[in-house]
């Protein structure tokens, strides 16, 4: 679709403002009760998931264009979908998500883009690779775990690392405990190694639709050749762009069953593949990755139109799938956080589809690092605030972010990370 | 002004100018100096009435409009400039009650007795302030917010008003709320309306209207919210130390569990029972308190009403009683359920009373109530009455003092003027809001509040700009150049 | 016109509240005059967008600030307008010339007071962030039916609404205590007890109560100065301290654990002077916590997860679905008193000859309506926005009396069928009055709302007109006038000020409005509702180009 197509669903926006709280009968405390990081920190409502709306709208009619402020504006969005799953609980008219998105892709065929985001597409065109690996060293972290390389041989489960497990050495650690994870569960287990390249996600994100396209093409052809039946990744940004963003422009994974790791995981633990008997006495509280969480539901092509029935009332025909974040990935990752002899799961007030966004999407950490600590930071009060010494969570991405949070530190891990620890 | 353009309104037989007359009005039982009007007049409708605020304005003549019988207080209706008192006194029907949307509409004139009357016989009853004396005019008493003694009742300030026709001082006629239209008052009864909603669209004419002392507009009629009659009271009193009578208070009227509720000390509890021995033998404080049941299981409710308020006051090491040194429980409801009796129970010892009354944040009661009996002992009055009432359903309260002392001594009427002034301004400082600021006081609560006291000339700026309206009680109108 | 960012009105805004916290984009500006109801103002039907883009807007983070706004404004001969949570046309700007006050960044809790039962809140707090905060102390408080994301100093002290809670805690003008307020000419007033330095304890006094001018049953809709904060009453709370819910969805929340001494009920009559009968009783026995009424065509529309579910339970369970009845909320201190209210409501069912609905007994009705009558959630906005697009209250705002609630009722109900006949707005039946009950049943408060397309003039004209017709019959024949109804359709149909109208028919209550606002706008300001100052021409030439001006005016 493009911005065009979504601005007759736009002017049904009433100008609630619910695109900028968690859902209200929810909030716990004064102090955590927003859930757009845009508007909480710069205000106007432009900053807000109608806010975006409405320009558009304007855009559409011709009333501006976009200047250097409204640029600002788009940008300053990590698309982390809560608008959408708030405004969706009132009307399914509106799409404010895909329309801040729409926004970024304009500003990139204006050429009205930010260096620091060209610079990562650069990156993703030259090598596969987000952060600039060379796909020589793609599946470096891999060495020694005796992995089958999924482009010569047929594996049942193809474990796809992700540009940020996979470049960032720090998180090497991270990658190879998953794979032992998932190894000491019987799992036949491959990686496509060098031919392993960047899903375009990220880069969908930042506002450059035809990356993702391209990136697609190339990667879920060598994940069908694999043979796999299944696809599993720690990278939540990933598992979304699987899930949504590959079926959102037509491109699809066939019978291939996609998996975050902690799906796996779970279901290992529960047919009694993997045993947590070691205690990791620790609370801790679980952050919601916003693309495994409310954005990891799965996407529903549709193509219909809505008609008028009783009047004018409009219903869509056929029925349509509307985007809330229910049917996201929420309680995985907690049951496998259970499961842990020891651990206490404290939950924070924002969670599941309404969880406040660690900062680390849509591009923002490259081009408004400040905007994205600020983020995290607020995320990390929220989790010292229920007590807990450490934070788990389910993406690098999140975790890499929320470390850029300010306050007293507390430690952050994967949940591989903590289930390692106790089988 | 001059008589006969009075009586061409009103019939030379309701004007007045008898020295006798003018000598009765020209003084009330407040400190302030006497003043004489030049004449009484006394209106028998609306119409009558806007044809004197006409005349005033004409003229620049004062007018001091009067709805209640004496003896006065607050010195409200003692003329600071001369000129017209506007005695209401005939304007006095009980125009309707009704049942199906509990609203009575009354005049000016109508006192406490009488619409208690005609509403017990519709199973209804008007929530009335402690004791008001016999003469007193409902309307003017909740025209100045004197606060009714069911606090659960007591919505906010405004209560039991409810919509007015009113005569500004502009001399023309207004009716507030739902009652300024669409229609005449008859037509939208006949439309089955009943003049109950306050506000207009964008104002609360009324509410502005109430603490005016008549210096705004003159009201020739206004509605009230009626409340059932209980079928069932179960009377009761409590003592116990200040603090933990107000928690119980608090208690009672947060979670609606009674009817009546206030707190009077030793000493007011005996003026108002006609008690005679020395108030040493009373419980230095009471609380009184009135279950009530309606027509649906009243028995089941007061019973449950009962236990939740003793296990309360256990909690609060409160004794309960039915009767306290020979004061009944039952005895104190009749009196407060009625007017009080002639002598009016104020001025029955000592002849006069002056009241202190303010506002006063729960936190800050006793405080300021300690701070005021210390600076009334040291200035030799110890013989107090204290009232504290719950208002604005239990958002505050309303506290009260009244110095009883004997009026036709000079050396004791300065010794309580002295008293009311420095005590008055003493209590400010600490923290307690003289919401209903009169005579001697006034200036020394509006100066602490300009820019409130600017806001308020303009509003007399837009009602009574020529000031015709008892003028020198509240802030004269804003002169715009 | 736009503020260029090196003339000296913008300058000296920037100087007030810092460079990051104005702006004067054109893109940004419009996320302010995009407005719900917006649709009905001309010059353009059926668009959002308000017809005058701010001056500029700021985002002042103090009492200071507003008042640096406001002397700004006043010096340079400029308007402005408060905004909190905005939500309805007049929070737009209403003329040129204003800069727009976005009172987001002033959102702190200043105080609870749990004895003398208040809360000083600033004006970006919403009613849902207080309830989470004062229900732990066994608090309460009203929450508007726009929902619990709405401010609560914008709905008590300057905006409009009713609450299922008004039941027990009073309409919203009876819950203002002391305020903070800066007013058109710059000046802070204190009202009542603030300003007299006793606290926030009383709005009223010394002397005349200036809360009479503050608001009526509409507040100013932030065109008579700026609240920047305010003591709102709360309630006892008999409740638990927290209300844990699950599943986010409106129509499927469900509470995690069912709370003691609550029950909720929908109560059918089959005549409607039972149904008021019934009511007016349990008001009168205290009985009851909050309540309110829902038309069986609302809601159906609301309870269906999607657009498609609404649509076929409004077909399929129309006659399943009470036509005449209530909804009301028990939350009794004590199992004898919940069993009490429980004995009296069945006595006077029997009486009535009322039932209780028993669907709504079952989950998930129970829980989300339960919550929905404590909490006064999304599912509001879920029922009408969204469906067709839109809505409005044809008539708005009745508070009614045992004679005159149902007669309003039927016949806001019979007038909209003409249009649903017609196609033009949604087909709820002829049955969508939603509505509240005040001061235990002494004011039944009804709205009928009527849900329409925002981007089809023929439905927002429909709408008009049915605004209109109803307008021209509740003040001819029954003797009531709804004042923003009134507004709406004098604007959009008439392009007039609806005071012309209104000052014959209410003792020139809107020529006594305009002279105690001018008393105060002392600089012309403040960038007053349509009640007021509405130039219409101003209206009308907005939506023309410069040559088309140029041309009218030679």
């Amino acid at each position: 679709m493009s911005l065009e197509e979504y601005i007759e669903g736009a002017k049904y926006c009433t100008r609630g403002s619910i695109c900028k709280w968690i859902p209200p009968d929810f909030i716990e405390s004064w102090r955590f009760a927003q859930i757009c990081p845009s508007i909480s920190r710069y205000n106007f409502h432009a900053y807000s998931g109608g806010g975006r709306v409405i320009a558009a709208i304007s855009l559409a009619e011709e009333r501006g264009e976009i200047t250097e402020e409204l640029k600002e504006v788009i940008y300053r969005c990590q698309l982390c979908g809560a608008c959408q799953v708030m405004c969706h609980l009132i009307t399914e008219l509106v799409e404010p998500l895909e329309i801040a998105r729409e926004l970024k892709f304009r500003c990139v065929d204006e050429g009205k883009t930010l260096p620091a985001l060209d610079e990562v597409v650069e990156k993703i065109r030259k090598t596969g690779s987000s952060l600039g690996t060379p796909p020589a060293d793609r599946g470096k972290w891999a060495e020694g775990l005796d992995l089958k390389d999924a482009t010569k041989e047929k594996v049942d489960v193809l474990f796809y690392a992700g540009c940020k497990l996979s470049g960032d050495e720090s998180f090497w650690p991270v990658a190879r405990k998953a794979i032992e994870l998932l190894k000491k569960a019987g799992l036949d287990v491959g990686i496509l190694g060098q031919k392993e390249t960047c899903c375009g996600g990220r880069a969908f994100d930042m506002g450059y639709k035809n990356e993702l396209e391209t990136r697609a093409k190339a990667l879920i052809a060598n994940i069908k050749a694999s043979g796999a039946g299944t696809l599993v990744t720690p990278c939540s940004y990933g598992y979304s762009t699987f899930k949504q963003f590959y079926p959102m422009i037509g491109q699809d994974l066939g019978d291939v069953e996609v998996l975050h790791i902690t799906e796996l995981l779970d279901r290992m633990i529960k047919e009694g593949k993997l045993e947590p008997r070691n205690e990791v006495p620790l609370k801790v509280t679980y952050h919601d990755p916003c693309h495994l969480g409310r954005l990891g539901e799965g996407y529903e092509r549709w193509e219909g139109e809505y008609v008028r029935t009783l009047g004018v009332v409009r219903v869509p025909e056929p029925p349509r799938q509307i985007r809330r974040g229910i049917k996201g990935v929420y309680d995985p990752p907690r049951d496998v956080i259970r499961s842990i002899p020891g651990i206490d799961l404290a939950e924070m007030e924002r969670r599941r589809e309404y969880a406040w966004c660690c900062g680390g999407g849509g591009g923002v950490p490259e081009a408004y690092p400040d905007f994205a600590s600020w983020t995290a930071s607020e995320r990390m009060e929220e989790a010292r605030s229920t007590g807990a010494r450490a934070l788990v969570t389910a993406c690098p991405w999140c975790e890499e972010n929320l470390k850029k949070g300010e306050g007293e530190k507390i430690e952050i891990y994967d949940v591989i990370e903590l289930l390692w620890r106790s089988i | 002004m001059n008589k006969k353009e009075l009586s061409d309104i009103v019939g030379k037989e309701n004007v007045f100018d008898e020295e006798k007359t003018l000598e009765e009005y020209s003084f009330d039982m407040s400190l302030l100096p006497p003043r004489k009007p030049f004449f009484v007049v006394k209106p028998r409708d609306a119409n009558e009435t806007l044809e004197i605020v006409k005349l005033a304005n004409k003229t620049k003549t004062p007018l001091i409009p009067v709805s209640s019988g004496p003896p006065h207080f607050r010195g409200d209706t003692v003329p600071a400039f001369g000129g017209v008192v506007v005695d209401l006194s005939r304007m006095n029907k009980i125009r309707f009650v009704d049942r199906l949307d509990r609203v009575a509409m009354i005049e000016p004139g109508v006192r406490f007795a009488e619409l208690q009357s005609a509403l017990e016989k519709e199973g209804m009853k008007l929530p009335i302030p402690l004791c008001p004396r016999s003469t007193k005019s409902v309307i003017g008493s909740f025209l100045e917010r004197e606060p009714p003694i069911i606090s659960k009742y007591n919505l906010d300030y405004g209560y039991p008003l409810l919509c007015a026709e009113v005569i500004f001082g502009t001399g023309d006629l207004f009716r507030t709320g739902e009652s300024a239209g669409p229609g005449t008052p008859e037509e939208r009864m006949e439309a089955g309306w009943r003049h109950k909603y306050p506000p207009e669209p964008q104002t609360e004419l009324l509410r502005t209207i109430q603490g005016s002392q008549g210096s705004l507009g003159i009201v020739t009629w206004a509605t009230v919210k009626c409340e059932v009659l209980p079928t069932i009271q179960r009377p009761h009193l409590a003592f116990g130390p200040l603090e933990d009578l107000l928690e119980f208070g608090h208690r009672l009227v947060r979670l609606r569990l009674c009817d009546e509720l206030f707190i009077l000390n030793a000493k007011n509890m005996a003026s108002i029972m006609g008690v005679e021995r020395p108030t040493t033998a009373l419980p230095p404080w009471m609380l009184f308190f009135c279950l009530a049941g309606y027509n649906y299981f009243p028995e089941e409710k007061v019973e449950y009403e009962e236990k939740e308020a003793r296990r309360m006051a256990r909690e609060l090491a409160i004794e309960i009683r039915d009767s306290v040194s020979g004061i009944s429980a039952s005895e104190v409801l009749r009196m407060i359920s009625e007017p009080s009796e002639v002598p009016y129970w104020k001025v029955r010892e000592k002849g006069n009373c002056q009241d202190i009354y303010f506002i006063s944040s729960y936190y800050d009661v006793s405080k300021l109530v300690s701070l005021a009996t210390r600076s009334l002992r040291e200035k030799g009055l110890s013989e107090i009455g204290i009232y504290i009432q719950p208002v604005s359903q239990g958002h505050g309260h309303h506290c009260e003092l009244n110095l009883f002392y004997e009026g036709e001594d000079p050396a004791e009427r300065e010794r309580v003027k002295e008293a009311y002034l420095s005590l008055s301004a003493a209590l400010m400082q600490e923290g307690a809001f003289f919401s209903r600021p009169y005579d001697l006081i006034a200036e020394m609560v509006y100066s602490r509040d300009p820019i409130t006291r600017q806001a308020l000339k303009r509003v007399k700026g837009v009602f009574d700009p020529n000031d015709v309206l008892n003028p020198g009680k509240t802030v004269s109108p804003e002169v715009k150049g | 016109m736009v503020l260029e960012k090196d003339s000296e009105e913008y300058k000296a805004l920037q100087e007030v509240i810092g460079p990051e916290n104005i702006s004067v984009d054109p893109l940004v500006l419009d996320g302010y005059i995009w407005q719900w109801t917006g649709e009905n103002i001309p010059p353009e039907i059926g668009s959002s967008y308000m017809p005058f883009r701010p001056e500029a807007v700021v985002l002042p983070e103090s009492t200071e600030e507003v008042q640096g706004v406001v002397k700004v404004c006043n010096r340079y001969g400029l308007k402005f307008k408060a905004h909190s949570t905005g939500w309805i046309a007049f929070a737009a700007p209403l003329t040129e010339g204003v800069v727009v006050m976005d009172l987001r960044r002033m959102n702190r809790i200043l105080e609870i007071n749990t004895k003398d039962m208040y809360a000083v809140v600033e004006p970006y707090v919403s009613f849902a962030q207080l309830q989470a905060e004062i229900m732990p102390k066994g608090l309460n408080c009203v929450v508007n039916g726009a929902g619990n994301h709405c401010s609560v100093l914008a709905n008590v002290v300057a905006g409009y609404g009713a609450g299922y809670a008004n039941y027990t805690m009073g309409y919203n003008s009876r819950n203002i205590l002391g305020v903070e307020w800066v007013l058109p000419d710059g000046e802070i007033l204190r009202l009542g007890s603030l300003g007299s330095g006793s606290g926030w304890i009383c709005g009223d006094g010394p002397g005349p109560s200036l809360r009479g001018i503050l608001r009526g049953h509409l507040g100013s809709l932030g065109g008579f100065g700026v609240f920047t904060k305010g003591a709102v009453r709360v309630y006892h709370w008999p409740g638990p301290p927290k209300l844990p819910v699950e599943n986010i969805n409106p129509v499927e929340e469900k509470l995690v654990e069912y709370p003691e001494n609550i029950a909720m009920y929908w109560l059918a009559f089959d005549e409607y002077e039972k149904r008021d009968e019934a009511l007016a009783i349990l008001g009168e026995e205290d009985v009851g916590y909050a309540a309110g009424f829902m038309g069986r065509g609302l809601a159906l529309f609301g309870a269906g997860d999607t657009n498609r579910d609404s649509v076929d339970l409004r077909e399929m369970m129309w006659d399943g679905y009470p036509s005449i009845s209530f909804l009301i909320l028990i939350a009794a201190n004590s199992k004898k008193e919940f069993e009490h209210q429980k004995k009296v409501v069945e006595k006077v069912l029997e009486e009535t000859g009322g039932r209780s609905f028993e669907v709504v007994q079952l989950p998930p009705l129970k829980d989300y309506l339960t919550l929905h009558l404590i909490k006064s959630g999304l599912l509001s906005a879920h029922t009408v926005c969204g469906k067709a697009g839109t809505f409005l209250c044809t008539p708005t705002a009745c508070w009614a009396t045992r004679r005159t609630m149902s007669r309003i009722e039927k016949r806001s109900n019979e007038m909209k069928k003409k249009y649903i006949e017609k196609g033009l707005i949604a087909d709820d039946g002829g049955e969508g009055i939603w509505g509240v009950v005040m001061d235990h049943s002494y004011f039944p408060y009804i709205e009928n709302l009527t849900q329409y397309d925002p981007t089809d003039p023929e439905s927002v004209k429909a709408h008009l007109d049915l605004q209109d017709e109803m307008n021209e019959e509740t003040i001819e024949r029954l003797k009531y006038l709804s004042f923003p109804s009134l507004m709406m359709a004098e604007v959009g149909k008439h392009m007039r000020s609806p005071m012309e109208k209104a000052d014959s028919l209410l003792c020139h209550w809107p020529t006594w409005l305009r002279k105690v606002r001018e008393g105060f706008d002392t600089y012309g300001s403040s960038d007053t509702t349509p009640s007021f100052t509405l130039p219409i021409e101003d209206i009308l030439k907005a939506g023309k180009s410069e040559e088309e001006k140029g041309k009218e005016e030679e």
